[in-house]
């Protein structure tokens, strides 16, 4: 499989909300967040996240966004003509634990405790990526949260490990078989899953 | 390399066969359940057969199990209903062996040691199972190897395990001990398994056998049914060792072979007893059949039937109404014995032949006996009539050698298999308990007298004596209550009964007994040219061995049996 581009390590945002589960973060810029699915390192040492949820919201909850674009012609239009949209919204994405480093080893569990506000949220370059996703535990750990990750973010994971891998369809398969044991009592989930997984 | 105490290098490669599975349940009685698929290979169910062998390693002893039963299994029973997507390569690969899985039953027969190569434990009957998730292997040849024995003067190699190279021997030594049964359907092999067995009691010199061959098909050529050609008879084979004897001389020059002795019976030889057993296939009523002990009282065991069958008409009514027989009954008897008995050109008002003595005496020189029965073998009388009479006799004589010896005068007698073709008809419920077979294949053991049984119907058998039967063949049955009657009496019986209705019908045979330490489905040898050449060697060897002598004595030796 050819990467698209190498994945380079990029400060993205800060973690704004934090429990034992999921941290939830607010990017430093308007919609850079990382794709769901993507492997996210918070703070150092690392925990490690899976991207769940995004979304660009008003900073302001009290501030609702009104349509502002009838009479543009173009969406970028709509941004050159009110300059100061960016300053009114946020990126947020939520990330689900899956792991930690420590003491140069990466753990396949939650961390004893959840990161601290403001720790720094880092992308994962394509090296940790393969190293991360190569781990089937890190995928174990987070199907064990089966309940709040939903089948999409289960699937881009996958498929995200499979394009940094040597053997994308032998990962496919192997993570497909962690995936069929995991969900060995749900097989109407694990298709739709699998169905997703393909490339 | 680390060698423990016993000089065995502990970290041998063990020959490394793929893990099958890994074990998930189940019971010693009822077999355990294997879950293929779970090392880091993906086995399907399409690559284990029932019948075949694997191996279970336990925490602390390997297991040689047998599978038993293959089937589909599945985590989710919804499965079945929503198999959408499993077109897809991908899917499909995924969920097979995962979700969707192959399971085997296996029944674990022997324990065998951890160490392979350690000649001071040898594989012993299984009482415990493996615990759970322990990895199941195809046994390697080396395991069957050790199970099944090498060929040498005590086994015999009687065929291979099914899809193996490696071979099964039979133990005979115990094989002789009790009885054999030899069962099968009508052209599935039977007398092919026969003739190998007795190659394999000849060559290892265990027992004398003495063989009732109704339709001369082992001591001379016989033929081959379905390739239409001649197989050599035992006579053949091994000239100096086997002595035929025929009912028939001009059968037996017709068909080119040599009968050592003619066999004649006087009517002074015929007892009550015999008559009796033909009850059925004379059609006489059970008065008439009793009658003859009435006869014997009357004028004496040597002289009843010369003097019954001398009699006619008005003194038979006379002789009737003297012994208190039911006159109707008394005729027919007569009638039955003077048409069909009369027509047999062997028997004879008198007969300075003792054929009993001379089988005996060929018996205790260590010779296996055919008796052929040329143009009388389609005729079950004769058949029934000479066999139990004879058999009789011989029973008599070595009860009488046996306990002079325990009294401690002479040798014990040699051992001897008495090899009885439809044995049914000796040994159904109706006659099985006082006929001489049903005492042989009961008690006879002690007397060193085994029979062979070989039947069609096992079923018509006395389950008194099916029950003594130490080493069962059989090859393919598809008769229920047949089925039943082989498998009676026998652990583990309900996962073999599947075995034996698949088995084929042509060279292949389930056996189970004494003679092998578990029941195994057997690719029986082939009896042909190939086979005769493994023998050449094997049998003047084998033959020196058991008796200690030198070549040169060999020769003697031969040269005095031949002369």
């Amino acid at each position: 499989m050819a990467l698209d581009k190498p994945l380079e390590v990029r400060r993205v945002g800060e973690v704004i909300e934090s429990d034992t589960y999921s941290v939830m973060a607010q990017c430093y810029e308007l919609y850079m967040a990382p794709p769901i699915g993507s492997v996210i390192a918070i703070g150092t040492p690392p925990v490690y996240a899976i991207v769940n949820l995004i979304k660009t919201e008003p900073l302001d909850p009290s501030r609702p966004i009104l349509a502002r674009g009838k009479n543009s012609e173009s969406e970028s239009q709509v941004y050159a003509d009110n300059p100061q949209i960016p300053r009114l919204l946020a990126t947020r994405f939520e990330g689900f634990l899956i792991g930690y480093q420590e003491e140069e080893m990466d753990k396949a569990y939650l961390p004893p405790v959840p990161p601290i506000i403001h720790s720094f949220i880092y992308t994962c370059d394509s090296e940790s990526t393969k190293r991360l996703t190569s781990d089937l535990d890190f995928l174990r750990s987070m199907i064990s949260q089966a309940a709040v990750v939903s089948d999409e973010v289960i699937a881009a994971f996958v498929r995200n490990g499979a394009k940094y891998q040597e053997e994308s369809s032998d990962y496919l398969l192997a993570a497909g078989r962690v995936l069929a044991e995991e969900l060995a009592g749900d097989f109407p989930r694990l298709n739709s899953i699998l169905r997703r997984v393909r490339l | 390399m680390t060698l423990n105490s016993d000089g065995i290098d502990l970290h041998r490669e063990r020959p490394v066969n793929e893990v099958l599975g890994l074990v998930v349940g189940g019971s010693l009685g009822q077999g355990l359940e294997v879950k293929l698929g779970g090392g880091n290979t993906w086995t399907t169910v399409e690559d284990v057969k029932v019948g075949s062998f694997v191996t279970i390693r336990g925490k602390r002893s390997r297991f040689f199990c047998v599978v038993t039963d293959v089937s589909l299994g599945g985590s989710d029973p919804r499965l079945k209903h929503a198999p959408a997507g499993i077109q897809d390569p991908l899917i499909a690969d995924i969920v097979s062996g995962t979700i969707a899985y192959g399971t085997i039953s296996v029944l674990p027969t022997l324990t065998m040691p951890n160490i392979l190569g350690d000649q001071s434990q040898v594989p012993v009957t299984t009482k415990t199972i493996p615990s759970h998730f322990s990895s199941v292997y195809t046994a390697t040849e080396e395991d069957v190897a050790m199970v099944f024995g090498e060929e040498d003067n005590k086994h015999f190699w009687i065929g291979n395990p099914l899809d193996m190279d490696t071979k099964v021997c039979l133990n005979l030594d115990e094989l002789v001990k009790r009885s054999i049964g030899v069962f099968g359907r009508s052209g599935t092999g039977k007398t092919f398994l026969t003739r190998l067995l007795l190659v394999g009691i000849l060559q290892g010199g265990q027992a004398s056998s003495l063989i009732f061959d109704m339709h001369s098909e082992y001591g001379w050529s016989g033929r081959d049914a379905d390739t239409n050609t001649m197989v050599k008879g035992l006579k053949q084979l091994f000239p100096s060792q086997v002595s035929t004897f025929t009912l028939d001389e001009e059968h037996s020059r017709r068909r080119g072979s040599s009968a050592d002795e003619v066999v004649r019976i006087g009517y002074s030889d015929i007892e009550p007893e015999d008559i009796e057993l033909l009850r059925e296939t004379l059609d006489l009523s059970d008065v008439a059949a009793s009658a003859c002990y009435n006869l014997q009282r009357e004028f004496g065991q040597h002289n009843w039937m010369k003097e019954f069958l001398n009699r006619q008409g008005p003194d038979i009514i006379e002789l009737a109404s003297r012994l208190n027989v039911q006159p109707q009954a008394m005729a027919s008897l007569h009638n039955r014995l003077s048409t069909r008995l009369g027509r047999f050109d062997f028997l004879g008002e008198k007969s300075s032949f003792d054929a009993s003595a001379k089988i005996i005496e060929h018996l205790e020189r260590g010779k296996h006996v055919v008796l052929e029965f040329g143009k009388y073998g389609n005729n079950l009388t004769a058949y029934i009539l000479i066999s139990n009479l004879l058999t009789r006799r011989i029973h008599n004589r070595y009860i009488e050698i046996k306990d002079a010896a325990d009294g401690g005068q002479g040798r014990d007698p040699r051992p001897v298999v008495i090899v009885i073709e439809e044995a049914h008809k000796f040994l159904n419920p109706s006659v099985g308990s006082q006929t001489i077979f049903g005492i042989i294949a009961r008690e006879m053991r002690k007397y060193n007298v085994t029979l062979m049984v070989i039947d069609q119907r096992p079923s018509a058998i006395d389950s008194e004596v099916m029950s003594q039967i130490g080493t069962r063949l059989t090859c393919s049955l598809d008769n229920e209550r047949d089925i039943d009657a082989v498998l009676s009496g026998v652990s583990g019986s309900r996962h073999l009964r599947g075995v034996i209705s698949r088995l084929e019908a042509k060279q292949q045979s389930l056996i189970f007994g004494d003679a092998l330490p578990m029941p195994v489905v057997v690719h029986t040898r082939s009896y042909d040219e190939t086979f005769y050449s493994q023998l050449e060697y094997g049998s003047s060897h084998m033959q020196s061995t058991v008796l200690g002598e030198t070549s040169a004595e060999r020769l003697e030796r031969e040269i005095n049996e031949l002369f």
